[in-house]
């Protein structure tokens, strides 16, 4: 016998308690003096045995029932089929739906393979089981979460649910749903449970690395309170051969860009099979309309080959850029990647100018204007997104900053306290913030409120203006010079590319240096120098994010801003300073879609999901416009966002994980280590098979005998209490017994009374008168 | 719950307090007075006395009630003779009246140590004390001759009948000394003090009659063939009637020493009042068998109420 809260049992000792009372209250004698002894002496003499044993049967009977309740408690479980065949089960159908399942097999999904091997199933399950059915991908998710009980009729119900089942480009968490249907609480009528799992036996579903989980698993299926079992059925084994070319994804340089500017698209094409793949052609489209085509050659096995494409918009707007590849493989879902990318006339920043009256280039904000395509505030034709403002200092005081996504300050000067508290605000709600130290920048002043230890807005104080030419010990000066490599951060890949760029020729001549971070603490660095010391380094404050250089953004200690790398430079950090205040719409699973419109009437939205569901959307109000959000993207691909009537439509696209594409089997290897961690006790193909020991629950019989003895109980005890206090009661008083016999108050029946008792006492009274008269 | 642990404050019952002293003359309450004052205490039996009262006497006399016509026998007096009978029959008939005398009065006061027992009222020795005490006050009040008995094994008392009002007080000297202890024989005790009862009259006993029946049969037969009007004021504690007690006990003799029973007093309620109420039967029929009047009261009973039910019920009778 087990028991499933074995820690009950420690109460055991508590059936004691009436024995325990019994004698207590016996030991606590009442002592009284009694008078009318020769009763109870009679009266003791006579208490009969089956009394006595009526009381030590009552004694026993509660005794039973308080060890009867401890171990109901306690969940004993009998070891094998003690209470003749189990009645009901309960079958759970685990469908891995994840985008490896898609894959076809003679022209039949594995899907469509697992759909029908389950239906197949459900006409071998008896009359009156349940049956549950269980989506593995994206995440565990029930298709039908109440049991349905099998009969007749509802047996083609449960199939049309099978049928009706879609697939994901997501992944699946084998494990998870594993634990979930486990965990799942069973009916008490319900005996067996039997868990079957659907899948196509790809290696990366199942994560094998989960060590603690599978044990989790194990030890569950060991404390299950009905006896379970669990088939595991992989569809397929002949992963290993096929080929699958995916493109994995498609990226861009920036999503945010202006009308006519060009930018780059990468679309990163694997072969994820062992067999070398045809040259194929990849097609780029925009929406459904093919713009773009090309060739790529033969891939090995395993070979990744990133593929570009340059466009742009000739208008504005969100526009889907999606890369396919047309090859002859056996998964097609994969074969096409898509990334969103928003067209905008120009994103405006601020820049700080506080030289305005110098000549052109010795001007705070003149290059880094001239790298936008801006000179004195005009465009030239060669212009990038980005539409400076210039404004100083103390006009930076009044203004309003909430229209710009980024304020750039090219040569810091003294700020005062208040406009440092505008940029705080300005950057935790989103914006970004370009900070280059120059000439004017007061050590002391920024220590104490850009650095405000720690926790200002920049993230290391500075310590002095180093002069690099001169520091360098030894006769032959070497030039010491940007080092992009320093630091792999997503805003300076483009800048790394010292083929195309000189960034790794520019000579710093002089600069500031940061204090050091504390020990143990790491600070994002963008740029370094030759020496390894941090040029420009990060930190994210609310929202935003914040850069600060320790070289003027001008001619001046550096020959930054004359090299070529500068214009991609401004660009490229803009982009990146501006990105959390641009939409998203290139989200992972489970990203909020989040989107912002200016002056809309009506504020009712659809959101269409891949799998076609309509998601109906209310707008918050957000400053002039609405704000619709949405957290239903768990599943992965294209997701189109529709504004009222008008018809807009804003497209999302939900990334999907390169890995599902990646069709390699479980190995002999993973099931052994499998069978180790889960008690998987066969791998072969098809069906592998746990069973945990068959026990039968006892709990229910132990309450139905704890209700039989309680009722025992109280009969026996109402048959005592009524020997005991049961008796007829005597009259205390003759008075009280006249009463009783007449039903009239004494005081007024005092005659009646009289007569009744007087008859008696008066033939008395005459028969001895008589005798005394005789007598005289 | 929590009563099944909480102790008892006191082990041992004590004995309830003697309210007689609440009075200012110890036994006669004047409250118990006011309510019985106004009724009579008659005999229900002729009885002998000298003076003229309210009961009924042995002698014939020619002053108010016609009694009965006798035939004439020598040495009566001529003027005694009904001359209309003699008119009618030619024979002589003397004419007989009632003639009415004082009554003599014992209350009996039975002092065993049963009598000691009181657990949530006055102890019925207190109870009987007071009962006699007023019924004594009673028949003075009347003008009859009232005494006293204090039944003991060691240490009987006996007062004489006196008529006069200042004998209360040696009757409530004689019910206050009274201390219930030992046990002893009461139909023993009440014979050994019928022969100091010489003039028929009314004996009143005060016990709870605890011990042998047949005993106290044979007594009160002998006091009633002696003439005496008996009364039995059966006095009882609630507790010994209803027998209640729900928790384990030691009953401790009143009238044994040592003597002790250790029980489940629910256990034994049924036999012992089996055996009560038998006893209770065989006591009333014992009484009123030989005529004598039989009033059964408890110590929780008002005393006024009862007096007066019996009293109303005797006045009732001798009407």
């Amino acid at each position: 016998m087990s028991f499933l809260s074995i820690a009950f049992l420690t109460a055991l000792p508590l059936a004691a308690v009436p024995i325990l009372l019994h004698l207590f209250d016996r030991r606590r004698n009442v002592v009284i003096e009694w008078g009318a002894m020769q009763f109870l002496m009679e009266a003791a003499t006579r208490r009969t045995n089956a009394r006595r044993l009526k009381q030590w049967l009552l004694l026993v009977l509660r005794v039973l029932a308080i060890a009867a309740l401890v171990m109901a408690l306690a969940r004993p479980m009998l070891p094998g089929n003690w209470f003749g065949s189990s009645d009901r089960g309960e079958t759970i159908f685990i469908v891995d739906n994840s985008m490896s399942m898609m894959r076809t097999v003679e022209e039949i999904s594995l899907l469509e393979t697992a759909i029908e091997r389950a239906v197949t199933m459900l006409d071998d399950i008896q009359p009156g089981d349940s049956v549950r059915i269980l989506l593995a991908s994206p995440y565990p998710v029930w298709a039908m979460g109440d049991g349905v009980r099998v009969d007749s009729s509802s047996r083609q119900l449960i199939a049309d649910q099978l049928r009706e089942l879609h697939p994901t480009h997501g992944r699946s968490d084998l494990l998870s749903a594993l634990l979930t249907a486990i965990q799942t609480e069973i009916e008490p009528t319900q005996q067996r449970r039997h868990i079957v799992l659907l899948t196509d036996g790809q290696g990366s579903d199942w994560s094998i690395a989960d060590e603690a989980g599978w044990k989790q698993l194990r030890e569950m299926l060991k404390s299950s309170a009905v006896p379970t079992e669990l088939d595991v059925i992989e569809l397929d084994d002949h992963s290993n051969n096929v080929i699958n070319v995916a493109v994995n994804t498609v990226q861009t340089s920036r999503t945010v860009v202006g009308v006519d500017q060009s930018f780059t698209l990468v679309a990163q094409v694997q072969n994820h099979g062992r067999k070398s793949s045809l040259p194929a052609s990849v097609t780029w489209s925009i929406g459904n309309e093919a713009e773009h085509t090309s060739r790529v050659s033969g891939l090995k096995g395993g070979e990744v080959r990133d593929v570009a494409w340059n466009h742009s918009f000739s208008k504005t707007g969100v526009f889907a850029l999606s890369c396919g590849i047309d090859v002859d493989d056996e998964l097609t879902p994969d074969n096409r990647a898509t990334v969103v990318v928003q067209v905008v006339d120009e994103v405006p920043v601020l820049l700080v100018e506080d030289a305005a009256d110098l000549a052109e280039i010795q001007q705070d904000a003149f290059f880094v204007q001239a790298a936008l395509g801006w000179i004195d505030g005009e465009p030239l034709d060669e212009r990038g997104v980005f539409a400076p403002q210039l404004a100083d200092s103390e006009r930076l005081e009044r203004m309003n900053l909430q229209g710009f996504r980024a304020i750039v300050i090219p040569n810091l000067t003294d700020l005062n306290d208040e406009v440092i508290g505008k940029l705080h605000d300005f950057v935790s709600n989103g914006g970004g913030l370009w900070i280059a130290l120059g000439p004017r920048s007061d050590v002391e002043a920024f220590n104490e409120h850009f650095f405000a230890d720690g926790d200002g807005l920049s993230p290391l104080g500075i310590d002095c203006i180093v002069d690099e030419e001169t520091s360098q010990a030894g006769t032959q000066t070497q030039k010491t010079t940007i080092d992009p490599s320093i630091a792999k951060h997503p805003a300076t890949l483009e800048l790394a590319d010292s083929e195309r760029l000189d960034t790794s020729d520019i000579a710093v001549s002089r600069r500031f240096r940061f204090v050091s971070p504390p020990q143990g603490e790491d600070v994002s660095v963008l740029l370094g120098l030759s020496n390894g010391e941090p040029l420009a380094i990060e930190k994210y404050v609310g929202r935003g994010r914040v850069i600060v250089q320790s070289i003027p953004l001008r001619l001046q200690w550096s020959e930054l801003s004359k090299s070529q790398a500068f214009v991609v430079m401004v660009q490229d950090w803009l982009a990146y300073l501006t990105q959390p205040q641009a939409t998203r719409h290139n989200l992972s699973p489970g990203d909020p879609i989040s989107v912002y419109v200016a002056n809309v009437e009506n504020r009712e939205a659809t959101l269409r999901t891949p799998h076609g569901d309509d998601v109906d959307l209310t707008a918050d109000t957000a400053g002039d416009g609405v704000v619709f959000q949405s957290s239903r993207t768990i599943l992965p691909g294209d997701y189109i966002l529709e504004l009222g009537l008008a018809g807009d439509r804003i497209p999302f696209h939900v990334n999907r994980d390169p890995q599902e594409s990646n069709l390699t089997p479980l190995t002999t290897a993973d099931h052994k280590l499998l069978a180790g961690l889960s008690g998987l006790t066969s791998t072969t193909t098809g069906s592998a098979f746990i069973s945990t020991n068959h026990a039968d629950p006892l709990w229910p019989l132990i309450l139905m005998i704890l209700i039989g003895l309680i009722a025992a109980e109280l009969l026996l005890s109402g048959i005592i209490s009524r020997e005991r206090f049961g008796s007829d009661p005597i009259a205390e008083s003759t008075e009280h017994w006249t009463e009783q016999q007449f039903g009239v108050p004494a005081a007024s029946n005092s005659k009646i009374t009289a007569f009744e008792t007087s008859r008696h006492g008066a033939n008395i009274e005459q028969g001895q008168l008589t005798e005394e008269v005789g007598a005289n | 719950m929590l009563n099944l642990f909480r102790s008892k404050p006191k082990a041992i019952v004590t004995m309830a307090p003697d309210r007689t002293n609440e009075y200012p003359d110890g036994l006669v309450d004047p409250r118990i007075m006011d309510q019985i004052g106004h009724l009579e205490f008659l005999s229900r039996r002729v009885v002998d006395g000298l003076l003229a009262g309210k009961h009924r006497s042995t002698t014939k006399g020619g002053c108010c009630e016609f009694a009965q016509h006798r035939q004439y026998a020598p040495g009566d007096e001529i003027r005694q003779i009904d001359w209309q009978v003699y008119a009618r029959n030619d024979r002589y008939f003397i004419k007989q009246f009632e003639e009415e005398t004082n009554l003599h009065g014992i209350v009996a006061i039975d002092t065993s140590g049963s009598m000691k027992f009181g657990l949530s009222t006055v102890s019925k020795l207190a109870y009987a004390c007071q009962a006699a005490a007023c019924l004594a006050r009673l028949l003075l009040h009347q003008r009859d001759a009232v005494g006293a008995v204090i039944l003991n094994k060691n240490k009987p008392l006996f007062v004489p009948p006196r008529q006069h009002a200042a004998h209360l007080q040696a009757i409530l000297a004689a019910l206050q000394s009274a201390e219930a202890s030992d046990g002893g024989d009461l139909g023993t005790q009440i014979r050994a003090c019928i022969p100091r009862l010489r003039r028929r009259g009314l004996f009143v006993l005060f016990s709870d009659c605890f011990g042998n029946l047949d005993e106290l049969g044979k007594a009160l037969r002998i006091v009633r063939a002696r003439g005496h009007d008996v009364v039995v004021m059966h006095v009882l504690a609630p507790e010994e009637v209803h027998f209640n007690f729900r928790r384990w006990s030691s009953f401790q003799s009143l009238e044994i020493a040592g003597q002790k029973l250790n029980l489940d007093p629910a256990a034994v309620r049924d036999e012992y009042l089996k055996r009560f109420r038998t006893f209770l039967d065989q006591l009333e029929e014992l009484v009123t068998g030989l005529g004598g009047d039989y009033i059964r009261t408890t110590t929780n009973h008002d005393l006024a109420e009862t007096l007066g039910w019996f009293l109303r019920s005797r006045i009732a009778r001798a009407n």
